[in-house]
């Protein structure tokens, strides 16, 4: 298993940074009956999804641990079938109707109005049974119990129109027996009515003094000795993303394995993917010449990172930042501006290739007048 | 036999308490749970409905603000005579909540599930549910008007067939209905309704009902027009055809003033036993009110986000907190104006790689762009010491990032982009 899932907390009381968030989400699942829908958004590897299954643990108890996948298929009103996976416990469900793509709307039209129509009575049950031999965070709650379902929606940004539209009334509707828990990078791309319904929690990306801390708690655990400068040199690296931090940290466990086993050295590389370094060689030889030859050669580069299914969005995006670093700032403002014009100019058309060859070229121009300005 | 089974089964159709019966599936050694389904239902759907469901208007004289809609609506439901609606204006302002409270005006709270039909986009609403269930609900008649049992009408036809067959069954059977109807008598006893004689369909949302389906309720809507009234709700009223706009009588909504809303939004906090810090209370009210823009359900949402937020657990029970005001913004989701008011001031002040740093932080701390640029917007346009000319440059390029942000592009991009257009122009005035 990799140390991302290995070690990621399944408590409330687990979690180590945002403590604030935490009390917040602690006051919430106090009170299961008053629970109002809710929003989670931020960057990715911020911790959402953590947050999401503690709290339903917290909620519900050690059962909405007990997961299952499910396999749905669905039919929509033209006959075609839809399969949706999902994970289920019997408490909640959660899914991403996003994978149902233009279809989205019917996954959530009929899985919300299936879980919502009946109610969860199995809970009753189970907080008398439970809470005397279980932990003392569950038996807070045997007092008030939840009486209804959750269903997690995943990348609800990324959901359809006429999808969002028919979460509206749904909400409302069955607020008594079914609750949402809503999951997104991007709130701005939540319709106003929806956004509206729900408490909105925004977890922010951890910094690098918290990524640092939980890269050593992480190490411990593998008892393994990590220097701080490596912790902090991987949290900086990682751009803020714990995820990523994770992975690095283990990709650096495995690199040096051999040498030895149990320690790490402060002077370890943080191994970075291919692509990047490929990336940020190109932004070298742009920046060292401009010319004719030069953009067709970083044709050959754009193209082996297109082949190696690369977005052209983070192709764009990471050659903006290597270039910006070796920048004058009377220019930076005019490649930025370029950058997000032809960035957008991607997601509209259909041949990326374009693109990022006309910005590169661009780019060229700027940089060779700009020279040229500089020593005439 | 068919006919003695079915008879006995129409016996069933009063609703006295069921039983409902559940064994949860993972806990087989548990003993069964056993409720009775009203019982539970009514005192959870107290404790556990959002604020804006439990605080929604009862009845028309409860609707904040509309008095004109109301007024014309009230008088309309003195006189009988109600023509089709088609009620629009931004969320939030009470159009669902009307409508409803409408319904409840005009039926008995025994007649309302016969006689009014609500759809939503959380329905399937193409062309065949037009042609199909809309037209289906829209066409049944009637049975007599008043206080007598709406699909009387329909029930003896049915029970007419079983007659034929079995004369002992329908006996039986008819003997129920008199009796549901004795029940509805001593119901309606209390309060009177004017029960008029039609039918009811609520189309909400039907802005997203698609082009062809609304051409196919022109008809209906002219057709059936004796027995079913149309209450359409939308946002935007031109996405309604204009053939089918022209059929109703239009109301807009308009979005709440302050007044109205500080009202309503103190009488839910006194209600729910929201607690401010001392002398406070107006503050806070008035913040929320200004970040919602007459959205009274966002008001309240946020109110209740607010207050479930405020709670502490300590040892054994939850304790509450006052409402601070900072907090308020991000309730709402929206930036906290520090934040805007110190990416003004890097922006006035410092050089390109701080403002970079700065705004990869705010797009790192999980802030929406767009709301990032409004706000910016909100602050720039006001402020001072910033020429004419500036201002406009820095509006179009906030206005284009809005518009590429809507097809999808990059947020950190565009956002670094205006701000590095902000830095120029902001830097030349000096």
């Amino acid at each position: 298993m990799l140390w991302v899932d290995k070690h990621r907390p399944s408590r409330l009381s687990q979690l180590t940074y945002h403590t604030t968030l935490t009390q917040r989400l602690e006051s919430l699942a106090a009170d299961p009956g008053g629970l109002p829908h809710l929003l989670f958004y931020g960057p990715p590897g911020a911790g959402k999804k953590t947050r999401i299954m503690s709290l339903l643990r917290q909620v519900f108890g050690p059962g909405a641990e007990r997961l299952r996948l499910d396999k749905r298929t669905f039919t929509t009103p033209t006959k075609r079938t839809v399969d949706i996976n999902m994970i289920t416990s019997n408490y909640h469900i959660e899914m991403a109707p996003g994978d149902a793509g233009l279809n989205d709307r019917f996954v959530i039209q009929d899985v919300i109005k299936e879980m919502a129509s009946s109610k969860n009575i199995a809970t009753v049950g189970m907080y008398k049974e439970k809470s005397g031999t279980n932990d003392d965070d569950t038996a807070k709650n045997t007092k008030k119990k939840a009486d209804y379902k959750v269903v997690v929606l995943v990348e609800v940004d990324k959901l359809t129109r006429q999808a969002q539209a028919a979460l509206r009334r749904t909400m409302e509707k069955y607020s008594a027996s079914c609750r949402l828990i809503l999951c997104c990078n991007n709130p701005s791309k939540v319709i106003d009515p929806v956004r509206s319904r729900c408490l909105g929690i925004r977890v922010a990306a951890p910094n690098v003094d918290e990524i640092a801390a939980v890269l050593k708690v992480v190490a411990r655990k593998e008892s393994i000795s990590l220097p701080d400068e490596l912790a902090i040199n991987i949290s900086r690296e990682s751009n803020r993303n714990l995820r990523r931090a994770l992975l690095m940290l283990e990709s650096c466990h495995v690199t040096a394995r051999d040498e030895s086993p149990n320690a790490l050295k402060a002077t370890q590389p943080v191994p970075h993917t291919d692509w990047e370094r490929y990336i940020s060689q190109l932004a070298k030889e742009i920046v060292k010449e401009q010319s004719p030859q030069r953009l067709m050669a970083t044709r050959e580069k754009l193209y082996e990172l297109l082949i190696n299914c690369i977005p052209a969005q983070v192709i764009l995006k990471t050659l903006v930042m290597e270039l910006l670093n070796s920048l004058d700032d009377s220019i930076k403002g005019e490649v930025i501006t370029w950058a997000a014009f032809y960035e957008h100019r991607i997601s509209l058309g259909s041949k990326e290739i374009f693109h990022l060859e006309a910005f590169i070229a661009k780019f060229m121009a700027i940089y060779k007048k700009y020279l040229a300005d500089l020593f005439a | 036999m068919s006919t003695l089974l079915s008879g006995r089964g129409r016996c069933l159709v009063p609703p006295v308490n069921v039983l409902v019966v559940q064994t949860p599936i993972s806990l087989h050694h548990f003993p069964l749970t056993i409720c009775t389904s009203r019982e539970p239902i009514a005192t959870m759907a107290i404790s556990a409905t959002p604020w804006v469901e439990r605080y929604r208007p009862k009845d028309l004289t409860d609707v904040s603000h509309q008095t004109e809609v109301i007024s014309t609506l009230k008088n309309a439901v003195e006189t009988n005579r109600l023509p089709h609606l088609l009620f629009y204006g931004p969320p939030g302002t009470g159009k669902t909540s009307v409508a409803l409270a409408l319904a409840r005006e005009l039926f008995d709270p025994t007649q309302i599930k016969r006689r009014v039909l609500e759809l939503n986009a959380s329905d399937e609403r193409g062309i065949s549910v037009v042609r199909d269930k809309i037209k289906h609900f829209a066409s049944l008649a009637i049975g007599t008007s008043g206080s007598s049992s709406g699909s009387a009408g329909i029930e003896k036809s049915k029970s007419y067939f079983t007659k034929k067959k079995a004369a002992a069954a329908a006996e039986n059977d008819s003997n129920d209905n008199d009796k549901m109807d004795i029940d509805n008598n001593n119901a309606t006893a209390t309060k009177k309704y004017p029960n008029p004689p039609f039918k009811i369909i609520i189309l909400d949302e039907a802005d997203t009902v698609t082009r062809d389906a609304q051409a196919a309720l022109r008809r209906v809507i002219e057709a059936y027009s004796k027995v079913t009234r149309f209450i359409l709700i939308c946002n935007y009223v031109t996405r309604i055809i204009e053939p089918l706009a022209s059929r109703c009588a239009k109301f807009r909504f308009q979005p709440l003033p302050v007044e109205s809303m500080k009202q309503r939004i103190l009488y839910i906090a006194h209600k729910e036993k929201c607690r401010f810090e001392e002398g406070q209370e107006e503050d806070v009210i008035e913040e929320i009110l200004t970040l919602s823009q007459g959205d009274m359900r966002r008001a309240v949402t946020t109110l209740q986000s607010a207050h479930s937020l405020s709670g502490i657990v300590t040892d054994d029970e939850v304790k509450r907190e006052a409402i601070k005001k900072e907090s308020i913004a991000e309730m709402a989701g929206l930036p906290p104006h520090e934040l805007i008011d110190s990416l003004i001031v890097t922006l006035q002040t410092k050089a390109f790689d701080e403002m970079k740093t700065q705004v990869t932080d705010i797009v790192l701390e999980g802030y929406a762009v767009e709301h990032v640029l409004s706000a910016l917007m909100a602050k720039i346009i006001v402020m001072d010491d910033v020429t004419e000319e500036a201002k406009a440059k820095i509006a179009i390029q906030i206005a284009e990032s809005d518009k590429n942000l809507i097809d999808g592009s990059d947020e950190l991009l565009q956002l670094l982009m205006v701000c590095s257009r902000c830095l120029e122009c902001l830097k030349k005035r000096r």
